[in-house]
């Protein structure tokens, strides 16, 4: 060894120390002369080995070649060259590192405590975008309290299951809402333009548990679908994540079913706002599910993935989620077949209810708001909408219509009973001239009453497919009044609707049938 | 406003005031926090002209808006925290890593594994 190192130190003594070119970017500047302290001896070294970076003709692996060969066969210099090699490349990285990161507290000067403030303030997208970013704001964009609120809804399908983990397991506790699923994009606000899973990769791939790459080797392709067990995470680690949700949000997420989000609620005993939007779930067991579990709920917002066929809805059921759930005070039922029994007992028997909302409900004839404002449930409604419900009759409109003018109701701000297909009456559609719409507006200059039906005017002669509504109700006719409306509003015109007064009948006198079912005075 | 102003003023006796200390902020950047704190004790301004005030008040280089977080900390004046912490958060939005990166002349060093 001794022998290596003095052949080494002769080949350096003949190297002459190279000048600086003026066309090197790189060119070192003279040291001063080194003293006999071992240290400085290494450091010259090093300083005279990376000064050959200048050297024009440089051709390391030459020079390398013709000393190995003029060593002894046993030599060990190639492993030698291999270790320094290693050692020195380490070394470079490595203060490189530190002299980025040095940069960065410099450019960066706001310490963990105010980064995670603003990372707080952040989408849960911009908060990936930025952990990806460097590595400082990684560690910072660990923090719970950014990830309070995880808005992890997509425009397609991109998200999946090993993401929603990660992400309720960096929340952990500090959870409080949680978006999923996918939103087409007229319901969905812009900005929303990149994808998010990818950038979401890169920011998560550092985390020590995560076993991200290790699933996409088993599996040899990525999944971006969510599955059933996708809210599994929240009763994970004891249940601390789900235990202070207080918003769940879930939108046309294919695979789920009633059994994996019964048990995603029942992980979730502090819920007060619980949205469900197309998934394939039973409206009875979802809402025992919720009365079960959910007793602080205070906004139920659900719309069904099948409208109209879900029939499930018992009045047992109302009855129990009447009783255990006493503080809700917004219940939206969208789509579903829903008896006005069962509807009387949920809107009589919630004594905070203000905001209720059963459009595109089938089997509802309006029955279930007779009486209904003089009592405790029903004296506090400030919005009601019924809007296309396809069995809801004009009588019973005009019923509710007139209580109102009698003085009950006071609260009610907001009323929407329009329906594009007319309402269930015993005559022809368009004799809504008997509701006293006018009336009420006068009455109640507070309340917005939204009534559009389709008008007179829009025969089949005169209305083709890309007439929109707009214009078809500007159509001034004398017998129909009954395009009268607060706000103008979107409901795309069908053509089929449209037509004439035989065809307009048949559509109405539907309702008939259910009658003996829903006369029950409760 | 400043609550750290407010203690010093509580703790100290009166009628020894002379000043309070605030080593760390400098002179232009308290300024502007005098400024803002003027502009929201007057009352004077109704809540949305006093909203677009905010967003002009915000509307700087975001070295200067470094400045004002850490002295809005020091000095604790929650709401103009909020306010400078939003207008940064605002900034972040809507950009890509390589984006966020330029705008804050921020060095990647992700790509080396973590030291121990």
């Amino acid at each position: 060894m001794r022998l290596v190192m003095d052949t080494v130190e002769e080949e350096f003594v003949e190297i002459p120390i190279p000048i600086p070119s003026s066309t090197s970017s790189s060119s070192m500047a003279k040291r001063p002369c080194p003293s006999q302290n071992p240290r400085m001896e290494l450091e010259n070294l090093l300083y005279q080995f990376l000064s050959l970076s200048d050297r024009p003709s440089l051709s390391l692996d030459l020079s390398f070649e013709n000393l190995l060969q003029s060593m002894p066969p046993d030599t060990d210099l190639i492993d030698r060259a291999l270790k320094m090699g290693s050692l020195l490349l380490d070394a470079a990285k490595h203060s490189s590192r530190k002299r980025a990161s040095n940069h960065n507290s410099i450019v960066w000067p706001l310490p963990p405590d105010l980064t995670f403030k603003i990372f707080s303030m952040l989408d849960t997208q911009s908060l990936c975008y930025v952990s990806a970013a460097c590595s400082f704001f990684s560690k910072c964009a660990k923090d719970p309290l950014c990830y309070e609120n995880l808005d992890l809804t997509t425009l397609v399908p991109k998200v999946n299951n090993a993401v929603v983990a990660t992400m309720i397991q960096r929340a952990g506790k500090a959870l409080r809402s949680l978006k999923l699923g996918v939103v087409p994009a007229t319901a969905c606000s812009p900005g929303f333009c990149q994808p998010m899973v990818s950038t979401i990769r890169k920011a998560i791939v550092e985390a020590p548990n995560f076993s991200w790459n290790d699933k996409r080797s088993r599996q040899g392709r990525e999944s971006s679908v969510l599955t059933r067990c996708c809210l599994s995470p929240l009763s994970g680690d004891g249940g601390a994540p789900g235990a202070l949700l207080r918003k769940l949000h879930l939108y046309n997420i294919e695979r789920m079913d009633s059994t994996s989000l019964c048990g995603a609620l029942s992980a979730c005993p502090s819920l007060l706002d619980l949205e469900i939007v197309g998934i394939h779930v039973e409206l009875r067991q979802t809402l025992m599910s919720v009365s079960a579990n959910c007793h602080l709920i205070e906004r139920l917002f659900f719309e069904s993935s099948r409208t109209g066929r879900d029939d499930s809805l018992k009045a047992q059921t109302c009855s129990e989620l009447v009783n255990n759930c006493p503080n809700l005070t917004s219940l939206s039922l969208r789509g579903f077949k829903l008896h006005d029994c069962k509807v009387r007992i949920l809107v009589k028997g919630f004594r905070k209810l203000k905001y209720v909302d059963f459009s595109s409900s089938y089997s509802i004839t309006g029955n279930f708001l007779r009486n209904l404002g003089n009592c405790n449930g029903g004296n506090l409604l400030e919005v009601l909408i019924l809007r296309d419900c396809m069995h809801l009759k004009e009588m019973e409109v005009i019923r509710f219509l007139t209580a109102i003018l009698a003085g009950d109701f006071k609260l009610l701000m907001h009323l929407d009973i329009s329906n594009r297909e007319g309402l269930a009456c015993e005559a022809d559609w368009y004799h809504s001239s008997n509701m006293p719409i006018k009336q009420v507006l006068e009455a109640r200059p507070d309340m917005r009453l939204v009534a559009e039906y389709p008008s007179e005017g829009s025969y089949a002669e005169t209305f083709d497919a890309e007439m929109n509504s707009d214009i078809s109700l500007q159509f001034s006719s004398p017998t129909s009044d009954g395009s009268i409306f607060m706000s103008t509003s979107e409901s795309s015109y069908n053509s089929d609707h449209g037509s004439g007064n035989e065809e307009g009948q048949d559509a109405v006198i539907y309702g008939e049938s259910s009658d003996e079912d829903n006369n029950m005075n409760l | 406003m400043s609550k750290t102003v407010k203690d010093a003023i509580e703790t100290i006796p009166t009628d020894e005031i002379n000043s309070i200390s605030l080593s760390l902020v400098r002179s232009e950047i308290l300024t502007k926090v005098i400024e803002y704190c003027k502009k929201h004790n007057s009352a004077q301004m109704s809540d949305v002209d006093l909203m677009d005030w905010d967003v002009e008040f915000a509307n700087v280089h975001y070295t200067t808006l470094f400045d004002l977080v850490l002295s809005a900390n020091y000095m604790n004046i929650n709401c103009l925290l909020d306010l400078v912490c939003g207008k940064i958060a605002d900034m972040i939005k809507g950009k890509t890593p390589g984006e966020i990166a330029k705008l804050f002349d921020i060095k990647d060093v992700s790509t080396y594994e973590e030291d121990n």
